[in-house]
C-alpha cells in the first residue's frame, strides 16, 4: 500500500462510506471503536458483503466463510484494521522467503 | 400438513411470520424423518388416505390456517370459497408435503414431470459460473432438482433455518447423491454471504425464496393481487452485489400426480446503482411479484403462505442513532 499520508483506520472509513455511499456520513466522523452493525451506523450483512468485496478489491485480504471470528473483525474501524493488517503480513512473510 | 401435525408446540411469538417460519421448519424436519419410512415403505398412492385425513383435520380443526387459506382463495377467486374448496387447497399442500420425501429421495416413478425452461439452467451449469434461483412459496421447489438432466445441479438452499445443522444432516440421508445444503443466514451474516460468493465462483447454485421476509430484512413493497405485500430485498439486493443472473424457478404441482417445473430467465444482472437504487430494487420486486401473481392464478392451491400476505409492514426497525 503506497498511501501511507491516511493512516488505515481512515482508509477504511473512507472506503466503507465510498462503498455503500453513505451520503450523510463523514469519513471522519465514524468512531474508531464504535460497532459498525446493527447499533452504531446500522450496517447488515448485504452492507457487510459489499465491504468484504471492497476490502478484497483493494486490500487483497479476503474474508473467509465459517471463520468464526468474521464477527470480531467485522465490529469496529478498529477491528478491521487489525484484521487487514494481520492478514497483510503474514501476505507479505509468505510471498518473502528470500 | 403432516410435518405441522409433528411439531406439537408452539413457536414462540415474535411476530406472526417468524412464528409460522419456526414452526414450519421445525415440522419439517420432524415430519420429514417421521413421514420416511412409512412413505418410502407404502408408497404414494397408498398414502392418499392418510393426506386426505390430514388435510380433513386441518381444514376443520386449524382455525388459523383456515382463515389464511379462505383469505386467498377470496383474493384469488374474487368470492368467497366453501369448505371443500378450502379442502382442497390444504390437501395441496399436503400432498406436496409429502411428495418432498420422494422428491428428495428419488423415489419418483409415481410422478409426472413437464418441463419448461430446464435448458436454461443446464446451459448455466455448464457455463462454470452459479446463478441465483429465486423461488416462492408456490408449489414445490423440491421438484425443481427432479428427474432428468438437472438431478445433480448443486445448490444451496440460502434461508433462515433455526436448525440448519439437523436439516443438512437429514438431507444428506436422504438424499446423499444430491449435493443440497442448506445455509443458515442467522449463524455468521458475513462468513454467510462471502460463502454464497464462493459458491457462486464454483459454479453451484444459490437457490432463496423470494416472498419469505426474513426478521431483520429490509422489506420492499410491492403490488401482488391488487394489494400491496412485503418481500424481501435480500435476493435481488445479493444478486446486484454478487453480479450473477438470476432465474425463476418454481414446481407447481398438478394434481393427481404431476409437476410442472418453470425455469425462466429473471435477470441477467440486477444492476443497482447507488442513486437510484429505491426506485431500481423497487422494479425488480415489482416483476417477481408480478411473475408469481402469474403463476400463482395457473395454479392456486399452490400458495403455501398460511398467514395475512398482506399485512403491513413490521415497524421500522429502531433506527441506530446518527453516529
Amino acid at each position: 500500500m503506497s498511501q501511507t499520508d491516511a493512516t488505515l483506520e481512515d482508509q477504511l472509513k473512507r472506503l466503507i462510506v465510498d462503498t455503500l455511499a453513505l451520503e450523510d456520513v463523514a469519513p471522519e466522523s465514524i468512531d474508531t471503536n464504535a460497532p459498525l452493525f446493527g447499533e452504531g451506523l446500522g450496517l447488515d450483512s448485504i452492507d457487510a458483503l459489499e465491504i468484504a468485496l471492497a476490502i478484497h478489491a483493494r486490500f487483497g485480504v479476503r474474508t473467509v466463510a465459517n471463520d468464526e471470528k468474521n464477527r470480531e473483525y467485522y465490529h469496529s474501524i478498529k477491528s478491521l484494521a487489525d484484521f487487514v493488517r494481520a492478514r497483510q503480513g503474514e501476505a507479505q512473510a509468505s510471498a518473502a522467503p528470500a | 400438513m403432516t410435518a405441522k401435525a409433528t411439531a406439537p408446540t408452539p413457536a414462540p411469538s415474535h411476530r406472526g411470520d417468524a412464528e409460522w417460519l419456526s414452526m414450519r421448519e421445525r415440522g419439517t424436519v420432524l415430519g420429514i424423518r417421521a413421514a420416511y419410512w412409512l412413505a418410502i415403505a407404502v408408497g404414494r398412492s397408498a398414502m392418499r388416505p392418510l393426506v386426505a385425513l390430514v388435510a380433513m383435520w386441518y381444514a376443520l380443526f386449524d382455525r388459523k390456517v383456515v382463515r389464511a387459506s379462505r383469505a386467498w382463495l377470496l383474493r384469488v377467486h374474487g368470492r368467497p370459497a366453501g369448505f371443500w374448496q378450502v379442502y382442497r387447497h390444504l390437501r395441496t399442500f399436503a400432498q406436496v408435503t409429502l411428495d418432498k420425501v420422494y422428491l428428495l429421495t428419488d423415489h419418483t416413478r409415481a410422478l409426472r414431470f413437464t418441463r419448461t425452461g430446464h435448458e436454461l439452467l443446464a446451459a448455466q451449469f455448464a457455463s462454470g459460473q452459479g446463478a441465483i434461483l429465486l423461488g416462492a412459496h408456490l408449489g414445490s421447489y423440491e421438484a425443481m432438482r427432479a428427474g432428468g438432466e438437472t438431478t445433480d445441479l448443486p445448490i444451496e438452499i440460502l434461508g433462515y433455518f433455526a436448525n440448519s445443522r439437523m436439516i443438512n444432516s437429514l438431507l444428506a440421508r436422504l438424499s446423499p447423491r444430491a449435493a443440497a445444503k442448506v445455509i443458515h443466514l442467522g449463524d455468521d451474516p458475513i462468513g454467510v454471504m462471502t460463502r454464497v460468493q464462493d459458491s457462486l465462483a464454483a459454479g453451484r447454485f444459490i437457490a432463496t425464496m423470494g416472498d419469505r421476509t426474513g426478521l431483520t430484512d429490509r422489506i420492499v413493497r410491492a403490488p401482488f393481487f391488487g394489494q400491496e405485500a412485503s418481500f424481501p430485498a435480500g435476493p435481488f439486493l445479493l444478486a446486484s452485489v454478487l453480479r450473477c443472473p438470476v432465474y425463476l424457478v418454481l414446481g407447481l404441482y398438478r394434481a393427481p400426480d404431476c409437476y410442472d417445473l418453470h425455469c425462466e430467465r429473471f435477470a441477467e444482472r440486477i444492476e443497482l446503482p447507488r442513486q437510484d437504487r429505491a426506485a431500481r430494487l423497487q422494479q425488480w420486486v415489482r416483476r417477481y411479484a408480478e411473475r408469481v401473481e402469474h403463476h400463482a392464478r395457473s395454479a392456486p392451491d399452490n400458495w403455501f403462505n398460511f398467514f395475512d400476505f398482506w399485512a403491513a409492514p413490521p415497524a421500522a426497525p429502531p433506527s441506530p442513532p446518527p453516529p
